[in-house]
């Protein structure tokens, strides 16, 4: 996995085309399958924008590498306005202060999960995290008796 | 005296790898189950990302549904199935695979073989993993990229889960049985839904009289419906009931010394009185009647003797909406007797309605009546096990008798492919909505085979057994 600290790229509805984006923002409750997830993985999506997301999906999409960012709904509507209005419209997301900005001026803070922000700044996914363990996990199956 | 800690606190305290400031911690898995399903997705990940399995005698696979002749010909099958076989022959994997006396569905296998022990943490990417729960084990359902880290490490980062007292009181009444409960517990979380509570951070211990008091079948099938509640997982503290279930099962410790120290060590794994749960619900299960799930949600539910309701103002916009929904996908109008409902099909089978129990409760009310001959009855055990036993006991001849189809195990809802397209069938299937191209109304196996009988749903309480 690559080092996510702070990406530009191209923003997209997710309900219109997106190809090419690295960026899909969404004007609703944000679902979508594991498989999805995967297939824009690996097409460069950085980041999914939306006003809510299910605790399923955040997990999911955090350990594919994407970033959920939760956005007010009035937010929501300026960038997809910004979308529509300007052909290649690109935002910048910087994982380690947590902003949200475009080259016109706009700069939004979100939140995120400090454990999956660590992650995915040190380009670690959770099987790596968890082999980074490895000595621990030994030394709990010898204790324990597994 | 040392704080009172909860089933959850103690198999948690048992399963932390590590736990760093500023981390998930990462919890041991004993056991994670693979089926043709969910399996190939992780093991093409390990491969991809060039790593190697933990502990392959801790990974165990089945054949889970894809049975049945006709299913197995679709070449998209062909290939799940033999990925899954071909994945565990190179890595060394135990995999139950077809012809296998032991296949079948997962979570019919796993519990039947003993592969499941109370005071263990299980992961599954196959849905219904909280059926394990059932056994006092703690079983969660994982996504792929967790199933891959599992296979990679035995263990996950994951967040401590909240934990739900749901308190049966009382005993159910003649003619109710596990799966009604069951529906009783999701129409209590769909309230909570509606008043914009979601379940999906809780696992739910099931505690009370009428735990206590149900069969292991019914346990199994509890805590297998749970999952459509929105919480995590079921779990049910591990009792008498459970050890004389587990004994002599094929992975469980050998009978004598083992067995009993094992045993001594599994009832470690209860809630101590004055454990703080963090949250509490009531359920009388002395009012619960038998019950029919009428649409597409888990919630919507009502007793047999009920009628179809008016879409309710009170409820939120979200539901508002599902009503609409289940009523015009059912083809249900407001205010219809459920009894009046004419069926077009019935299914006996799957993880929340195959076990040996659940064909009995069924083969009793078949007994000497025929089929109705506009309904499509077919029964499927969940397992070879289950398939043996039955036809051992002759159930098989019941059912066929009366004009019920004896599928192969597992072979799940496949065998109603050539029923009505959009048909209206009363199955104990644990899916809502539809299954295989029939519209589904989920009963107690009792109820299903009242149903094929009569030709429509019907009150089992006032059945003449013959």
């Amino acid at each position: 996995m690559d080092k996510y600290i702070s990406i530009t790229g191209l923003a997209a509805d997710v309900a219109k085309e997106s190809i090419g984006a690295a960026f899909l923002i969404s004007r609703s409750l944000f679902k979508s399958e594991e498989q999805t997830l995967q297939d824009w993985t690996d097409s460069g999506v950085k980041a999914v924008v939306a006003s809510e997301f299910s605790s399923r999906f955040t997990k999911m999409a955090l350990q594919n590498g994407i970033l959920p960012i939760t956005l007010s709904d009035e937010q929501i509507k300026q960038l997809l306005q910004n979308v529509s209005d300007r052909p290649g419209y690109k935002l910048t997301v910087n994982l380690e202060s947590q902003t949200v900005s475009d080259e016109f001026g706009l700069s939004v803070p979100f939140e995120a999960d400090s454990f999956y922000k660590r992650c995915l700044m040190d380009g670690v996914d959770i099987v790596s995290f968890a082999l980074s363990a490895e000595k621990a996990i030994e030394a709990y199956e010898e204790k324990w008796n597994k | 005296m040392p704080t009172p800690k909860t089933i959850l606190d103690k198999i948690w305290d048992a399963h932390l790898v590590q736990s760093a400031d500023g981390a998930v911690p990462l919890v041991y898995i004993d056991y994670q189950l693979l089926t043709e399903v969910a399996g190939p997705q992780a093991f093409e990940r390990l491969r991809s990302d060039g790593r190697d399995i933990w502990r392959p005698d801790r990974t165990i696979a089945t054949i889970d549904r894809n049975v049945s002749a006709k299913a197995a010909k679709t070449p998209e099958v062909e290939k799940q199935i033999q990925s899954l076989v071909d994945n565990c022959r190179e890595k060394c994997i135990g995999c139950f695979g077809i012809g296998n006396v032991n296949q079948g569905l997962i979570y019919v296998v796993a519990p039947e073989q003993g592969i499941v022990q109370p005071g263990m943490t299980i992961v599954s990417g196959a849905l219904h993993a909280s059926t394990c729960g059932a056994l006092g084990a703690l079983a969660l359902e994982v996504n792929a990229k967790e199933s891959e880290c599992v296979l990679a490490a035995q263990s996950m980062p994951m967040v401590k889960p909240k934990l739900m007292e749901i308190r049966v009181n009382g005993a159910l009444p003649p003619g109710s049985s596990a799966k009604d409960l069951a529906m009783a517990v999701l129409i209590k979380a769909f309230d909570l839904m509606r008043q914009d509570e979601l379940l999906d951070q809780y696992v739910i211990e099931y505690t009370g009289e009428a735990i206590r008091t149900l069969n292991m079948t019914g346990r199994l099938t509890l805590c297998n419906m749970t999952s459509y509640s929105g919480a995590l997982s079921a779990i049910i503290a591990p009792d008498e009931l459970t050890f004389k279930y587990l004994k002599g099962r094929p992975h469980c410790p050998m009978l004598g010394r083992e067995f009993d120290a094992a045993v001594t060590k599994w009832k470690s794994f209860r809630s101590d009185d004055g454990c703080a749960y963090d949250k509490t619900i009531q359920i009388d299960a002395s009012e619960i009647k038998p019950t029919v799930s009428w649409g597409i949600a888990p919630g919507f539910s009502l007793s047999i003797d009920d009628c179809i309701p008016l879409t309710d103002e009170h409820l939120n916009d979200f539901c508002h909406h599902l009503m609409h929904k289940a009523l015009k996908f059912m083809g249900f109008s407001p205010l219809w007797n459920m009894t009046d409902i004419a069926v077009d099909c019935a299914f006996i089978g799957s993880s929340a309605g195959g076990r040996l129990g659940d064909l009995r409760a069924a083969a009793k009310v078949v007994k000497g009546y025929k089929c109705n001959p506009n309904v499509t009855a077919v029964v499927s055990p969940g397992s070879g096990i289950v398939k043996m036993k039955a036809e051992a006991a002759g159930l098989d001849k019941i059912f066929l008798d009366a004009g019920f189809r004896w599928g192969e195990p597992g072979s799940s809802n496949i065998e109603l492919e050539d029923a009505p397209t959009n048909g209206i069938c009363a199955s104990t299937s644990s899916e809502f909505q539809i299954c295989s191209g029939v519209r589904t109304c989920l009963v107690s196996p009792a109820m299903a085979a009242a149903a094929a009988i009569t030709g429509k749903f019907t009150d089992i309480r006032n059945w003449e057994y013959r």
